[in-house]
C-alpha cells in the first residue's frame, strides 16, 4: 500500500518577491501607493459613485472641493508618501491591508481603486528594503516597520507582518504615513535620473486628472500637480451601455488644439476605470484604429480626434484593467463590447476628418476644424450618459473647381510664343486660355 | 530664433556678469587642479568664436595647451581661424554633434559648449552625447540663452508650457505653468538643462556626475550655464566640498542667479571694504545703505567680489 504523503508547494518569499515586483514598472509602483491614498479618500464619497452617471455628475457638482493632501517627497535614499485620509483601522491591517490578493468575503463596495489586493505590498516591495508605515484612524491605528530582507528569510506559515496598533484619534486627525528606505540601487538610479520626478508628475497629472480636481491634491517634492485639463469640443458623439455591473460612458470630439496645434499627448482615446486614468491618448490597435474593424489607422490628420471611455464598477475587479492599472486587458468581454461602441462613436468624429482631404486637396481649414469641434468643454464633463450625434458642420457649397488636364508641351509653349510670354508656365497658359473662352465665347 | 546674443553688439569686454561666470569655471576648475587632476594636460573643446576669450583664459591661469574650437557657421569660419590666438588651437568647421560622433580623443577633456542660440532639442542631444563620451575625470559645461524662443513669445503660459513639453519631452517634466513666464523662463531653460545632464550620466557606473556650476546671467539676455565633473565617486564628494568651500554661493543645488551690479568705481571701493569687513554695521554698510543700496546687493557683491571684473580705459 503506497503511503500518502504531502509534497511542499508552499511558495519562496524571495521568489515571490522577485516574481511580483519584476514587471512593474518604477512609475506605476509609485502609482500603486498614491492609489492606496486616493482611494481612502474617495471612501466617505463611495455611495455617490456607483455608474459612470454618478462620476461625471459628482465631476460638476461645484460644493465638491479637494479635502485630501497627498504628498510625496523623494529623496537619494528614501521615498515618503503620506496623506491625511482616514488612514487604516488596527483591524483592517490586521486581516486586510497585508494579504496578497483579495477574498470574495473581502469585497468591499468602498473601494474604488483596491482590486487584487496587491498593489501596495508590491510597490513597497519594488522600492525598498526597511519600510515602515503609520496610520491613524477613528478607532485606532497601526505601525509597522519591516526589514524585507529579514522577513523574506522567515520560513513560518502563514506569512504574517508585526505590526503595532496605535491610540484612537480625532476626526481631522487622521492619515497614513509610509517610508521606505534602504533604497535598492536601481530604484536609487532610476529616481535620481533626472527625468523620473517629471515622468511621475506627469503620469500623476494624466492618471488621476478626475480625482485631482475634485477629492485629493497631490504634491510631489513640494510642487502640487495640476491635473490634465483633457478638454474637448461640446460637438461630440457619445453612447453608453452596461454590462453586468459595469456601466460605461464612450464620447468622441475634436480636442482642443494649444497655441493652433493639435498636441499628440491629447489626441486618441483616453480609458477610466472607475475614475482612474488607465491608458492616455492611444492610437493603436488597442483601441480599435487600424484593426479593420473598428476605425482607420491612426494618421497625423486624425490629431484633433480626443475620445474618452469612462468604465465604473462597484466590484473594481470587474473592470478592464491589468493587475498594474496602466493597461487594458484585451480579452475582457467588457472591453471588447466597449470597442464595439467606441468605432461607432468615433467614426464620425474621424470621417470629418478624413473629408478634410480629399484629392482635391484640404478642402476644410484648421480654423474651421476648431469651430466644428463647438465650445470647449472639459472631456469628462462632455461624457454625458445621452446617446448623442457628432453634428457635421454645414458646409457651405464650394464656388469653384479646379480644372485640370493634359497639353502637349510643344503646344504650351506656341501659346506661350504667341503671347509673347516665354516662360510664363503651363498652369498660367491653362488659366489665360480659360479666361480667352469664357470671355470671348460664353460672355462673362 | 533667440534674441541677439551681446557678444554680437556689446563688446566681450563690457559683459561683466558673463566674465564673472568665466571667472567662476575658472575657479572650478582650477579647484579640481587642487584635489589632484592634472587639469594644465586636459584637452579644452569649446567654442572660441571669433574673440577666444575663454581659451585665451584658460589657457593663461591653467596653462592647458591642446585646443580644440567649434565653429558650426561657414559664414564665420574664416574669420574665426584668422582670430585664432594660438597655433595649438585647432578651429574645426563642425558643430557640437558632428564632432562628438567622430571624436575618439581619450585624454581627458574639458568641454564647455556656449551656444549662442536658445534650447532646443540639438542641444539635449549634445548632452546626452557627452553623456556618452565623456570619459571619469572628464569635465562638460553648457551654456545656452535663457529667453524663450521667438515662436513663443506671443503664446500664452499653456502654449508655452505644451511647446516645451512637446520640443523637450523626457526632460520637460518638471517645468510648471510659472516658469514659463518670459521673466522666469531661465529656470525652464536650468530644469532642461539639469535633467538632460542627470539623465545623460544617469546609466554610467564608472564614475559620478557632479554638478558644480548652475547660475544665470545676463548683460542684456538672459543666458544659463550648468556643467559639472564626471569623476570617481571618492573625487565627486573632494570636489563638491572644495568648491562649497571657495564659492559657497553655488553650494545649493540650485540655480544661481549672478546679479549685474551697475556701480561706480567710487562705489566699488566702498562695497569692496563693506563686504570684507566682518561687522555688520560698518560705516561702510551704512554709507551704501543711505546710498540706497539693498542687503542683497551687498550679499551678491560678497558672492561675486573676487569674479567682477574691473575695466579701464588703456592705450594698447
Amino acid at each position: 500500500m503506497p503511503d500518502r504523503i504531502m509534497a511542499d508547494a508552499s511558495p519562496e518569499k524571495r521568489l515571490f518577491i522577485s516574481l511580483l515586483t519584476r514587471d512593474i514598472p518604477l512609475v506605476a509602483a509609485f502609482l500603486d501607493l498614491i492609489d492606496n491614498s486616493v482611494n481612502a479618500a474617495v471612501e466617505p464619497h463611495a455611495g455617490r459613485l456607483k455608474t459612470a452617471s454618478d462620476y461625471i455628475q459628482t465631476f460638476q457638482d461645484p460644493e465638491l472641493v479637494p479635502e485630501v493632501e497627498i504628498s510625496i517627497s523623494i529623496s537619494d535614499n528614501k521615498v515618503i508618501i503620506k496623506d491625511n485620509a482616514g488612514g487604516i483601522s488596527a483591524g483592517t491591517a490586521a486581516e486586510h491591508v497585508f494579504k496578497f490578493g483579495r477574498s470574495e468575503e473581502e469585497e468591499s463596495v468602498e473601494d474604488r481603486l483596491s482590486v487584487y489586493g496587491i498593489g501596495l505590498k508590491r510597490a513597497l516591495f519594488k522600492l525598498g528594503n526597511k519600510i515602515r508605515m503609520q496610520s491613524d484612524h477613528v478607532e485606532g491605528g497601526f505601525d509597522l516597520d519591516l526589514d524585507v530582507a529579514k522577513w523574506a528569510k522567515i520560513k513560518t506559515q502563514p506569512w504574517n507582518f508585526p505590526i503595532t496598533t496605535r491610540e484612537m484619534v480625532a476626526v481631522g486627525k487622521t492619515g497614513t504615513t509610509i517610508t521606505i528606505s534602504d533604497l535598492y540601487d536601481d530604484v536609487k538610479r532610476r529616481i535620481n535620473d533626472g527625468i523620473f520626478e517629471g515622468e511621475l508628475r506627469e503620469a500623476i497629472a494624466r492618471t488621476y486628472a478626475y480625482y485631482l480636481a475634485k477629492f485629493v491634491r497631490i504634491n510631489v517634492g513640494g510642487t502640487f500637480v495640476e491635473g490634465d485639463s483633457l478638454e474637448v469640443g461640446s460637438n461630440v458623439a457619445s453612447d453608453d451601455f452596461v454590462s453586468g455591473r459595469v456601466t460605461c460612458a464612450i464620447t468622441a470630439g475634436i480636442g482642443q488644439s494649444v497655441g493652433g496645434k493639435f498636441r499628440e499627448r491629447s489626441s486618441g482615446w483616453f480609458v477610466f476605470c472607475n475614475g482612474r486614468g488607465v491608458v492616455s491618448a492611444d492610437k493603436t490597435q488597442l483601441t480599435g484604429w487600424g484593426s479593420g474593424l473598428g476605425l482607420p489607422l491612426f494618421q497625423p490628420k486624425h490629431r484633433p480626434f480626443l475620445g474618452t471611455v469612462f468604465f465604473v464598477s462597484e466590484r473594481a475587479d470587474l473592470l478592464p484593467w491589468t493587475t498594474t492599472k496602466s493597461g487594458i486587458n484585451e480579452d475582457s468581454a467588457v472591453w471588447q463590447e466597449a470597442k464595439r461602441h467606441m468605432a461607432t462613436v468615433g467614426r464620425l468624429v474621424v470621417s470629418f476628418l478624413d473629408s478634410r482631404y480629399t484629392d482635391e486637396g484640404t478642402e476644410i481649414a484648421s480654423k474651421d476644424v476648431q469651430e466644428a469641434a463647438g465650445e470647449r468643454v472639459s472631456a469628462i464633463t462632455a461624457a454625458v450618459v445621452t446617446k448623442r450625434t457628432f453634428e457635421l458642420p454645414k458646409r457651405p457649397a464650394p464656388t469653384t473647381v479646379r480644372v485640370q488636364y493634359d497639353a502637349k508641351v510643344s503646344d504650351v509653349k506656341r501659346v506661350e510664343q504667341y503671347l509673347r510670354r516665354p516662360g510664363m508656365g503651363a498652369a498660367e497658359v491653362g488659366r489665360h486660355t480659360f479666361h480667352f473662352f469664357l470671355k470671348n465665347e460664353v460672355g462673362e | 530664433m533667440a534674441p541677439r546674443s551681446t557678444a554680437s553688439h556689446l563688446s566681450y569686454d563690457l559683459r561683466p556678469a558673463k566674465q564673472s561666470e568665466r571667472r567662476m569655471l575658472l575657479d572650478i576648475l582650477k579647484s579640481a587642479g587642487d584635489i589632484g587632476l592634472p587639469i594644465s594636460r586636459y584637452r579644452y573643446v569649446g567654442m572660441g568664436a571669433n574673440r577666444f576669450y575663454d581659451f585665451l583664459l584658460i589657457h593663461r591661469y591653467l596653462g592647458l595647451t591642446s585646443m580644440v574650437s567649434l565653429e558650426h557657421d561657414p559664414k564665420m569660419l574664416d574669420r574665426a581661424e584668422f582670430n585664432c590666438p594660438y597655433d595649438f588651437i585647432k578651429v574645426i568647421g563642425e558643430s557640437a554633434a558632428t564632432f562628438l560622433g567622430y571624436d575618439t580623443y581619450t585624454d581627458p577633456t574639458i568641454t564647455w559648449f556656449d551656444y549662442d542660440g536658445g534650447l532646443s532639442p540639438q542641444i539635449v542631444r549634445d548632452i546626452v552625447d557627452l553623456g556618452v563620451k565623456t570619459k571619469v575625470g572628464d569635465f562638460a559645461f553648457v551654456t545656452v540663452y535663457g529667453g524663450p524662443p521667438r515662436a513663443l513669445e506671443a503664446l500664452n503660459a499653456e502654449a508655452r508650457l505644451a511647446w516645451l513639453q512637446d520640443e523637450m519631452r523626457a526632460v520637460s517634466g518638471l517645468i510648471v505653468r510659472e516658469d514659463t513666464e518670459t521673466a522666469e523662463f531661465p529656470v525652464a531653460v536650468h530644469k532642461v538643462l539639469k535633467a538632460a545632464f542627470q539623465n545623460a550620466f544617469a546609466a554610467r557606473r564608472d564614475g559620478k556626475f557632479q554638478f558644480l556650476i548652475q547660475v544665470e546671467y545676463s548683460d542684456s539676455v538672459p543666458m544659463v550655464t550648468v556643467g559639472g565633473g564626471f569623476v570617481a565617486d571618492g573625487q565627486a564628494s573632494a570636489l563638491k566640498s572644495k568648491i562649497d568651500h571657495v564659492m559657497p554661493f553655488l553650494a545649493k543645488d540650485k540655480l544661481y542667479r549672478i546679479k549685474s551690479l551697475h556701480l561706480t568705481e567710487r562705489e566699488r571701493v566702498v562695497f569692496d571694504r563693506a563686504v570684507t569687513k566682518r561687522s555688520k554695521n560698518s560705516s561702510e554698510r551704512r554709507l551704501l545703505k543711505r546710498l540706497g543700496f539693498k542687503e542683497s546687493e551687498i550679499k551678491a557683491y560678497a558672492d561675486l567680489l573676487r569674479f567682477v571684473p574691473r575695466y579701464v580705459e588703456t592705450i594698447v
